[in-house]
């Protein structure tokens, strides 16, 4: 069963009670993409596709990524710093725009990671004592 | 599944119960968590403030709760407020859009209202599918202009042996009659006999006729049952007016006995049915062939086993069928036609009515279809071009979350928006439309009822019109779909997207409006040439009646002639028995002379086809001073004198053709001819030869005779002074002949224009069509053309910038187009080059591929698509290039 | 295969779960979402109510005011069958992305 990964502007369900401003809401929920795309990018430089084709790999093709929300999201991170990006060839000579991470984009990795596992573990409380 | 529904009603209804509620619920949640924020230690005014502060708001997330809890119609109404919205911010491509669309509409629900009018709408009488038109005809002629339903008229004899031969059977005859209204229009007042109105199942309002009426024995006054519409106009539905006597131009009394119901046809002629009389049949036995037969059949026959029977009873009477005299000028489908039928068929009254309308329709729905692809297809084109000029904003709305359903049902429902008001428009256009042409359609298309917008035609269009909201919401949706928004986001704000596809869809268009370009201007220009025939003889400021002149003593019709002839203001006047532009052709009388040319007219006698009616001599019967009054000098010899149409001398004068077929190489003047009754004639005068028929008709060869006694016609010339009119003639004609009847007085420039009714309402109709094409095309290419340059301003603005003219900007823009047209005209022009057959018995002296019509069409067209790319062009280079730059 | 809006989902499994527990209100939900987490989600609020009201519109859970603390009326959720059903449904999906996330993340 294959899952899609999306970002969706809901009113994000999991802020703690210091954030109950919206966009830090939807900054938390679009966290997931965000947190892969950066995962991803720990291994080297590389473009949009190289990135949604690594996450599908990683994931033992579990995960799907969904291209319009891939470039948004590169968008929104490469606007926040975390990452960077610059024009190069590709491997079939054409034309992209290839993204690194910044020193603040590794950063933020290793807290959005964090956070994530907090995430899991709390809903796997609520969802019982099977391993979440 | 039903709690989702139950949930869904309860929404719709309980809109501020739900409200109140949630209020409610949102309250208690406050309460319980300022509660715990003071068991956690904080004072009570932290406790709630905090309280408020994690639940985000009450306003705010009663909001995100009513979201939640909108229906449908919620969200229909708001996405169709941003349709609209988003429509107003583009007002050239929503004008443009609905204009293109209520044009095609209103061309395509006027067809859908003539067709279904002439198809489709039910009989106003009881049972109709148990009543047939009963037709007699004659197993040797086979024409199509012979066979069909109702073609020959039938006589009392025939109708009597029918009612003896099934009993069972009701039948009904009536008919046709006209008789001058004051208002000297002509109107239908047919004859109907005692069963009528029974056997049709039709409620009149009144008594109707009383069986005394049907017998020979005329009462003083004479009962008359009136149309609805006379009612309404003549005495505005006074009910009083039924009993009522009155006075008609003859001077018969007439009581009104009942009034037909407003939705009555009648299966007879197109004018307008003003009146019935009771018909009278005074001789059963009589071979005068003047009714039409109708049948209700019971239940337990089929009208084949009818058909039978009645043939059967034909040809058992035939036998007493009075012989047709020999003639050998006669042609012989004119004596068969004269002689006894030997086949009877029954038809359903629909198709009888149905049948005269038929051809026409076909190619006109076809063309109205055609149309609407036409708009369509622009529409779609326009819409395309609009997607891609909003791709940052499709784009956004994806990044947030849309759906690929969602956008295009953003588009599918501005479409919505611009078909409805096209629709609307259209309709409203249509309903004019058909106002201001039901007088241009001729006899030939006779319908049940009037053709007019009602419910059915509305629910047809609109079902066209939610058709083409599918079709152009189709091509937008795949360029959404194929279009990859990543490509756009990730190239930067410099790339163009490319106009591929808009290329095709303006080829599609072209070739559409070319086909349709085409067979208007073969068919207008038929028309043309038909309208710049020389008929022959001069019909400006000549009078034509139409009379009647009954139990005349001899020698009535020239003094007609003359006391007309000698008023103030008439140049001559004249009498003739032979119909003015009317179908009629009937032979002579009179034999070859030896030394005759071999007549053209053997071969079309030794068919039963005429080949043509110009090979047929007439024998046209006149008063003196009809050459006169209708301009055929004679080109040699003399015309008639009064003296001789007065006694009847045997005098005659030949048209041109005979003389040359006659005597050839001889003069024509002073020849005899025998009459095949016996007796000579002498020639007196040749005359140039005249077109009678019609204008569309080559000229006929005559022979004119003097006519003392009977004429059907009566023209009178008038001179420049203009001090007598049509009714100061028909004053005089009433004053020398109180007995006399006058059917009809019209100018004879409408005569011969009646003559060619059907023609010009073709081109008119094939016309409107190619003009609606055109404009759709141009305005097509413009909306295009102003898009893609909208888009450039930019482009445009540096290449003037680098010193670029203005001429050569728009000579770059044009050339874009160029091949697109140019792919079109070529496309259609092989179509039209297929499809134009099917317009061939429109035309007249028109060749296929005339080259004067096809060269006006591609003119035309070429035209209109270099106007509409000029317009935006010239436009858009009128920028200020520093301004252009500036825009993004 | 029915695509699960993820992470607005799982606040639906949550107040699902919650509610196979037993029916409640939205305040009691929030509650035990805190609780049995130990504080490490405190599900937005402001989310909580929309969420419920669209899982009654679908069909998951159905409510009813009733008399409750407070001398106040509150809306009581209860759980549907084919909420029930959903409940499994949105359970495995979860863990699965979970499983996949993990596998991603191993390294770090």
């Amino acid at each position: 069963m294959d899952t899609w990964v999306d970002n969706l502007p809901e009113p994000g369900p999991y802020s703690c009670r210091m954030s109950t401003q919206r966009d830090e809401r939807i900054a938390l929920l679009q966290g997931t993409l965000d947190l892969l795309i950066l995962r991803t990018l720990v291994f080297g430089r590389q473009h949009g596709q190289g990135i949604a084709r690594a996450i599908e790999q990683q994931s033992d093709e579990t995960l799907l990524v969904d291209h319009g929300s891939l470039y948004p999201a590169l968008q929104r991170l490469e606007a926040r710093g975390w990452i960077e990006a610059e024009w190069g060839t590709s491997e079939n000579n054409r034309r992209a725009r290839f993204y690194a991470l910044t020193k603040q984009g590794r950063k933020q990795l290793v807290a959005q990671a964090r956070q994530w596992r907090r995430l899991a573990a709390a809903i796997g409380g609520i969802l019982g004592p099977e391993e979440a | 599944m039903r709690t989702r529904l139950r949930a869904y009603v309860a929404g719709l209804l309980h809109r501020n119960k739900i409200d109140s509620e949630v209020d409610e619920e949102l309250r208690f949640h406050v309460e319980m968590e300022t509660q715990a924020n003071i068991e956690r230690g904080m004072t009570p005014q932290e406790a709630s403030r905090v309280a408020l502060r994690d639940l985000g708001g009450v306003t705010q997330t009663r909001e995100a709760v009513r979201d939640v809890r909108a229906v449908w119609l919620d969200a229909a109404v708001r996405d169709l407020r941003h349709a609209f919205r988003s429509l107003a911010r583009t007002p050239w491509y929503f004008a443009a859009a609905v204009g293109v669309i209520a044009l095609a509409m209103a061309l395509t629900t006027a067809v859908l209202a003539v067709v279904d009018g002439m198809l489709f709408k039910a009989l106003p009488y009881r049972q109709p599918d148990r009543l047939f038109a009963v037709s007699a005809s004659f197993s040797k002629l086979s024409t199509e202009a012979d066979t069909g339903p109702l073609r020959w008229k039938v006589s009392p004899l025939e109708l009597n042996a029918w009612r003896e031969a099934v009993p069972s059977v009701e039948f009904t005859a009536f008919s046709e009659g006209y008789y001058d209204t004051d208002t000297l229009e002509l109107g239908s007042h047919p004859a109907v006999d005692a069963r009528f109105f029974e056997t049709l199942g039709v409620a009149l309002k009144g008594t109707g006729f009383g069986a005394d009426d049907f017998v020979t024995a005329r009462s003083p006054i004479a009962p008359i049952v009136i149309s609805h519409a006379v009612w309404r106009n003549h005495y505005a539905l006074d009910p009083s007016a039924i009993g009522r006597t009155f006075l008609d131009s003859y001077g018969t009394t007439r009581r009104i006995v009942g009034v037909l119901p407003p939705d009555f046809v009648l299966p007879s002629g197109p004018w307008v049915l003003e009146s019935m009389r009771p018909l009278v049949i005074n001789d059963p036995a009589s071979t005068k062939r003047e009714l039409t037969v109708l049948a209700r059949l019971p239940g337990d026959v089929t009208p084949a086993q009818v058909a039978e029977r009645l043939t059967v009873a034909t040809r058992r009477i035939s036998a007493r069928w009075p012989s047709v005299p020999a003639n050998p000028e006669m042609l012989e489908r004119i004596r068969i036609a004269r002689g006894p039928f030997d086949t009877v068929r029954l038809d359903p009254l629909r198709t009888a009515l149905a049948s005269q309308a038929a051809v026409t329709g076909a190619v006109v729905f076809w063309a109205a279809v055609a149309l609407m692809l036409l708009a369509c297809l622009n529409v779609a084109g326009l819409a395309v071009a609009r997607v891609q000029d909003r791709h940052r904003d499709l784009v956004v709305r994806r990044a947030l979350g849309a759906r690929y359903v969602d956008l295009v049902r953003l588009l599918a429902l501005e479409n919505v928006v611009v078909a409805t008001c096209g629709t609307a428009l259209g309709v409203w256009g249509a309903r004019m439309l058909l106002d201001a042409t039901t007088g241009l359609m001729p006899r030939s298309l006779q319908f049940l009822k009037p053709p007019v917008v009602d419910a059915r035609v509305v629910v047809f269009s609109a079902l066209a019109s939610a058709l083409s909201v599918l079709l152009i919401t189709l091509l937008p949706a795949r360029v959404v779909w194929r279009q990859s928004l990543q490509g756009w986001l990730a190239g930067g704000p410099s790339v163009t997207p490319r106009l591929r596809r808009s290329g095709s869809i303006v080829s599609v268009q072209v070739a559409l409006a070319t086909v349709m370009a085409v067979g208007a201007a073969l068919v207008a220009g038929s028309l043309v040439r038909v309208w710049g025939e020389d008929p022959g003889f001069d019909f400006s400021r000549v009078a034509d009646l139409t009379v009647s002149i009954r139990k005349a003593a001899p020698g009535t019709s020239q003094e007609l002639a003359s006391a007309i002839g000698r008023m103030p203001g008439v140049r001559a006047a004249g009498g003739t028995n032979h119909p003015l532009a009317e179908r009629s052709f009937n032979g002579n009388s009179f034999e070859r002379p030896a030394g005759a040319l071999p007549a053209t007219s053997d071969a079309a006698r030794a068919g039963l086809r005429p080949r043509d009616p110009s090979d047929v001599i007439e024998e046209v019967g006149v008063t003196s001073g009809y050459f006169d009054a209708i301009g055929l000098r004679p080109i040699d010899g003399r015309v008639f004198t009064e003296t001789e149409c007065a006694l009847g001398a045997p005098v005659v004068v030949v048209s041109d053709r005979v003389a040359r077929e006659y005597w050839p190489g001889k003069r024509a003047v002073g020849q005899t001819l025998t009459k095949e009754k016996g007796g000579t004639v002498t020639v007196v005068g040749v005359v140039p030869d005249a077109k009678y028929l019609s204008l569309d008709r080559n000229t006929q060869p005559a022979i004119y005779r003097t006519e003392p006694r009977y004429v059907y016609h009566l023209v009178a010339a008038f001179d420049r002074s203009g001090r007598a009119t049509v009714h100061d003639v028909l004053a005089m004609f009433k004053k020398q002949c109180p007995t006399c009847t006058v059917y009809k007085a019209q100018m004879l420039s409408d005569t011969l224009g009646a003559s060619i009714k059907p023609r010009r309402f073709n081109a008119w109709l094939f016309s409107s069509f190619g003009i609606a094409a055109l404009f759709i095309v141009g305005a097509g290419i413009l909306g295009l053309v102003a898009m893609t340059t909208g888009r450039r301003t930019q482009e445009i603005g540096i290449r003037m910038a680098l010193g670029s003219t203005r001429a050569g900007v728009v000579r770059q823009i044009l050339r874009e187009q160029v091949v697109s047209v140019f792919v079109g005209l070529l496309a259609g022009g092989v179509a039209a080059a297929w499809l134009v057959t099917y317009v061939k018995s429109y035309l007249y002296k028109t060749p296929l591929y005339d080259g004067w019509s096809w060269g006006a069409a591609t003119v035309l067209i070429v035209g209109i698509a270099l106007v509409g790319a000029l317009i935006p062009s010239l436009r858009a280079t009128r920028i200020d290039p520093i301004r252009a730059l500036r825009v993004e | 295969m029915p695509k699960t809006d993820l992470l607005q989902g799982t606040l639906d499994l949550l107040i699902l779960k919650i509610l196979a527990l037993g029916p409640n209100h939205g305040w009691g939900i929030s509650n035990r979402i805190r609780q049995v987490s130990r504080e490490g989600l405190c599900a937005s609020q402001g989310s909580l109510y929309p969420a419920l009201h669209r899982l009654e519109m679908r069909g998951h859970v159905k409510s009813e005011m009733a008399p409750s603390e407070n001398n106040r009326r509150a809306r009581i959720y209860t759980l549907t069958e084919a909420g029930r059903q959903q409940l499994e449904t949105e359970t495995e999906t979860w863990e699965q992305f979970a499983a996949s996330m993990r596998r991603v993340l191993r390294t770090t």
